[in-house]
């Protein structure tokens, strides 16, 4: 059996190894993350007991109304319904319930350093808000709250709870369930209209929901929906679909009424045999001239951890132009004001330590200029509203190892690295936010172009770039994951809460925390 | 338990050294779309979350036990059409796309290809082999025998078309 043992030995050596320092590392923090997390969620605060008393006698009421609202079932959107372009479904059943009051002392939020009117982030296992107009935050929610977002309007916010599609009213109350085994959900930019895929045994249909109306439409097609994107006007939906035994040849573009679907042909370098690429939307061009695009060759998680080569697609048919390899992370992508310039951040590998990251300003026409060298590894664009500068994180290009000591691996010494930094669009003139210390992440800018909001310490801030003074607007938040680090069981990747960025090792801050634009 | 109480740095030495053959294991015994370093990442973290040091007598064994289950989990989530790669296909067979040579390999169970590798590549014995996998000796016999025959079978009839 010696030709057996050579075949054996062929698939035993397949594949480029990650290292045994990379797999003990995220090992550890993946191991440290399932160790501390159920210990520190039920035990974060004491729930008094006649708040108890009143979640018992609400909870009552609920399934009192359910109960009575049973025969109504046929309303709800079901999953996996047969999809009627021509159709909108009945009013989703919506179930108006007050918001339970806030039960504990949340942090506070100061909106003195901001220009938004609504914030909402959730709070271990809390959804909460806060208004200009009402500093009190408010807990909408509770369950296993997952990626709220506002609408652009900033009249709704929509959120997973207890893996069920949630839409309220940004002040918490009314509530549409929109029901489970939903996939991306993402807000036109434009009103509010709610894009959503939902499926069992993950075959994706695509709806667009409007809460204003409480009405559902499916959006048709064939195969399984597995990713879309809206165009900035609100108009239209970037669809990518599957179909059984087929290569994949492009994407639809698709009015939000489910009408005028037309194909986008995009045939990159297949991923099989069979020429199977999964598509994954990194968002559209703001004139609608083009789509970005993040190819994964056969579906694979593993790469798409490691990123993918992404692409800037024009609808017309003209030829797609490579911007270059980048980590699925959508914050990383920013268009400029006035679209004609997009910073990316160009990287490979998972790894938070050593993982090559360069925030890259890319044009239209698939010009692309770095705006740092190797020295460093620079992440989290973010343009100035004028555009003329990129606000941007900083930290050593490569840096060691977290120390590992009784099964933790201190990630925080290597966050602490990270500065934020503010250069010309081309990259010169770069110098450091000093105000804004070690461990920066996600920064903004406001409206007018005064402050820059960031994270640090699991809490937002925001530094006045005239007064170089700091402001806590909101937090410390927890729980926060300490760590998004290693292998997430292969989720479906539009499915995945976190995108692939949960692999770059600090906290998702745009995963727990949203605003009104 | 607490976290610190588990495994100290010796402990995290001894996983260093079991993994370059934890890893061709994996890449053994998984689908071939799947990133063998994911699965022994993912054996290595169940054992650091599930088990002090002292309880896993035989730590190579556990790993590349889980590293099977691991592997059986994917093949059945497969089979169940979970995920647009799998939906895919029009067989199993054909998710794997392998060099055709291997493709008979390819077809045997995790638990087989696990068995095989260990005693003709690894030089396992049996019984050993067997407690590696999680199953008795005399059904690693019955599995190793069953998937020697098939193979020579398939061999020959490859040669017979060449």
């Amino acid at each position: 059996m010696s030709e057996l043992r050579h075949r054996l030995d062929e698939i035993a050596e397949r594949g480029e190894p990650r290292g045994v320092d990379a797999v003990i590392a995220a090992s550890t923090a993946e191991a440290e993350r399932r160790i501390v997390t159920p210990l520190l969620a039920p035990s974060r605060r004491r729930t008094p007991a006649l708040v108890m008393l009143a979640a018992v006698v609400v909870s009552a009421l609920v399934v009192g109304v359910l109960v009575l609202r049973a025969d109504d079932g046929d309303n709800r959107p079901r999953v996996n319904a047969t999809s009627n372009p021509s159709m909108t479904t009945p009013p989703t059943t919506a179930t108006t319930t007050a918001p339970p009051s806030t039960i504990f002392p949340p942090p506070s939020v100061d909106f003195s350093a901001v220009d938004f009117d609504h914030v909402a982030w959730i709070d271990g296992t809390a959804l909460v808000t806060a208004s200009s107009s009402d500093t009190t935050p408010r807990v909408v929610a509770q369950g296993q709250i997952e990626r709220p977002q506002f609408s652009a309007d900033g009249r709704w916010i929509a959120f997973v709870q207890d893996g069920s599609l949630h839409v309220r009213r940004a002040g918490g109350d009314g509530d549409i369930d929109l029901g489970s085994s939903v996939r991306p959900f993402q807000w036109s930019p434009t009103g509010e209209l709610l894009g959503w895929s939902a499926g069992t045994d993950g075959y994706g249909q695509l709806r667009v929901t409007d809460p204003a109306t409480n009405t559902t439409t499916s959006i048709p097609g064939a195969g399984d929906v597995t990713d879309f994107a809206w165009s900035h006007d609100g108009r239209s939906l970037a669809v990518a679909r599957v179909v059984p035994g087929t290569a994949t040849t492009g994407f639809e573009i698709v009015g939000a009424d489910g009408s005028a679907t037309r194909r986008v042909v995009f045939t990159p370098p297949a991923g099989d045999a069979l020429g199977f690429n999964l598509l994954v939307f990194a968002g559209w061009q703001p004139d609608g001239a083009a789509v970005l695009v993040w190819v994964d060759p056969g579906g694979s998680a593993s790469a798409m951890q490691d990123g993918l080569d992404l692409w800037l697609v024009p609808v017309d048919g003209s030829e797609p132009h490579l911007l270059g390899k980048t980590l699925l992370k959508r914050e990383w992508l920013q268009w400029n004001a006035d679209g004609s310039r997009l910073a990316i951040v160009r990287g490979t590998w998972r790894g938070v330590y050593d993982g090559a990251r360069t925030v890259t300003v890319c044009r239209t026409d698939g010009d692309c200029t770095p705006i740092s060298g190797d020295d460093v590894a620079t992440m989290d664009p973010a343009w100035s509203p004028d555009g003329l500068q990129i606000a941007y994180v900083s930290k050593p290009a490569t840096q060691p190892m977290p120390e590992v000591r009784n099964n933790k691996a201190n990630w925080r010494a290597l966050y602490a690295a990270r500065t934020l930094w503010i250069a010309n669009a081309d990259g010169s003139d770069a110098h450091p936010v000093d105000a804004a210390g070690g461990g920066v992440a996600s920064p903004r800018w406001t409206r007018d172009g005064a402050r820059i909001l960031y994270v640090r310490d699991d809490a937002l801030w925001a530094v006045d770039l005239a007064g170089r003074t700091e402001t806590n607007v909101l937090g410390p938040i927890a729980p926060v994951p300490q760590f998004q680090y290693g292998y997430r069981s292969n989720l479906a990747p539009p499915d995945a809460p976190y995108e692939a960025g949960s692999n770059n090792g600090y906290p998702t801050w745009e995963s727990l925390v949203t605003w009104t634009p | 338990m607490r976290g610190d109480e588990r495994w100290d740095a010796d402990d995290v030495r001894s996983l260093r050294e079991l993994y370059p053959g934890l890893r061709r294991f994996a890449a053994v015994v998984s689908r071939p779309d799947l990133d063998p370093d994911d699965l022994v990442q993912e054996a290595f973290t169940r054992a650091l979350v599930a088990r002090s040091r002292s309880e896993v007598p035989n730590l190579g064994a556990y790993l590349r036990r889980t590293i099977v289950n691991l592997a059986k989990n994917e093949r059945r989530r497969l089979a169940r059409g979970s995920v647009a790669q799998a939906r895919l296909v029009p067989s199993e067979d054909a998710v794997t796309a392998p060099p055709s040579d291997l493709s008979d390999l390819l077809r045997l169970d995790p638990v087989s290809r696990g068995l095989l590798f260990l005693v003709e590549v690894e030089g396992a014995s049996i019984r050993e082999a067997a407690v590696a996998v999680g199953c008795t000796e005399a059904a690693a016999r019955m599995r190793l025998s069953r998937a020697r025959r098939r193979l020579r079978a398939e061999l020959e009839a490859e040669r017979r078309d060449e």
